[in-house]
């Protein structure tokens, strides 16, 4: 059986830093999956691709807060991508919460790269997302960071893993 | 390079099912859990719950989801009273049809609260289905070593359900 699902590399805040940086991804794998748990901060994590801060990413999504249930976009009036980064997941400073991501066919130099999105957040709501990353460049860094800038909290796990098709 | 993602153990109910399944002595040695089930209760309806209990216990369970039920959309807050339930298939849906689970649960050997994923689906060839997402919490800062999953209305779990949980390292 070939080898899948590989850690690629994890970081462990420690309360002082807004962002981290995840560069030279291998670009042997089919899909990658990213892992943040604990407490993100003052606000939701986003993630960055390729240090790439153009308007082309958006994100569609299914909400439920224990109340009702609703969808929306991250998109322009006319549909198109608005946002500068991935910004579909949940994020509090007194809750350990849990985000994960797929990132499929991310080494594809042909394709726009889709992203699922599972957010949790048990005292406020729970998210499935897909996201857009308008680019058919390969990912080959990814930044995770806190909305509002401010530092993760001390003991956030993040971790990236390698799946193989084959 | 180390693999990760390895089973740590796997169960199927055998004839005349069993009141639960149970994941004992889970090693400590990997980052995260992943709980994947293939249910049906004795509950002669289309739904039952499958309770789940993290080291036995019943109090500290807290959940938002938001479900498809029955041709709605609602979203409901959950406080449990005995352990966190997950929608899942009872005997009275088409023949031979098992419901569907995944739990992950992240740094479940740490000292912090556990805050986990889950999803479900309880499919039937009838007007009634399900569909399920969960965020949840665990407000206990006890290291998880057990995982009992049972019936919520004390029905049993049926003969060819199946339960493997792996274990995923970061490292």
């Amino acid at each position: 059986m070939p080898s899948t699902y590989e850690p690629i590399a994890t970081r462990t805040a420690d309360g002082s830093t807004a962002f981290f940086d995840f560069s030279s991804i291998p670009q042997i794998y089919t899909d990658l999956i990213l892992v943040i748990g604990g407490s993100t901060g003052d606000s939701a994590p986003f993630i960055r691709l390729n240090s790439d801060t153009s308007k082309i990413y958006s994100s569609t999504r299914l909400r439920g807060d224990g109340s009702s249930s609703s969808s929306g976009r991250r998109v322009r009036a006319d549909g198109s991508p608005n946002d500068t980064r991935l910004e579909v997941g949940l994020g509090s400073s007194n809750e350990i919460v849990t985000n994960t991501f797929h990132l499929m066919n991310y080494t594809s130099t042909t394709t726009n790269k889709t992203v699922l999105c599972r957010a949790n957040q048990a005292s406020s709501a729970v998210h499935f997302s897909v996201g857009l990353y308008g680019s058919n460049s390969a990912i080959n860094a990814i930044r995770v960071g806190n909305t509002n800038s401010n530092a993760l909290s001390s003991g956030t796990v993040i971790s990236i893993y390698g799946i193989k098709a084959a | 390079m180390a693999t990760t993602f390895t089973k740590i153990a796997s169960i199927t109910v055998g004839l005349g099912g069993t009141s639960s399944i149970d994941f004992t002595s889970i090693p400590q040695t990997y980052t995260d859990l992943v709980l994947k089930t293939s249910v049906r209760t004795g509950r002669g309806t289309v739904n039952d719950a499958l309770a789940v209990k993290l080291n036995s216990s019943t109090t500290g369970y807290s959940s938002r989801e938001v479900t498809y039920d029955n041709g709605n959309v609602p979203s409901y807050t959950d406080l449990f009273g005995a352990g966190y339930n997950l929608n899942t298939q009872g005997n009275g849906t088409t023949s031979n049809t098992f419901s569907n689970q995944e739990i992950y649960i992240p740094n479940y050997t740490g000292s912090a609260h556990k805050s986990f994923s889950s999803e479900s689906v309880v499919e039937n060839n009838g007007s009634d289905a399900r569909v399920e997402i969960m965020a949840s919490l665990w407000s206990n800062t006890s290291p998880i070593t057990s995982i009992i999953l049972s019936s919520y209305t004390g029905n049993g779990l049926l003969q060819h359900s199946t339960a493997t949980l792996y274990g995923i390292s970061n490292s």
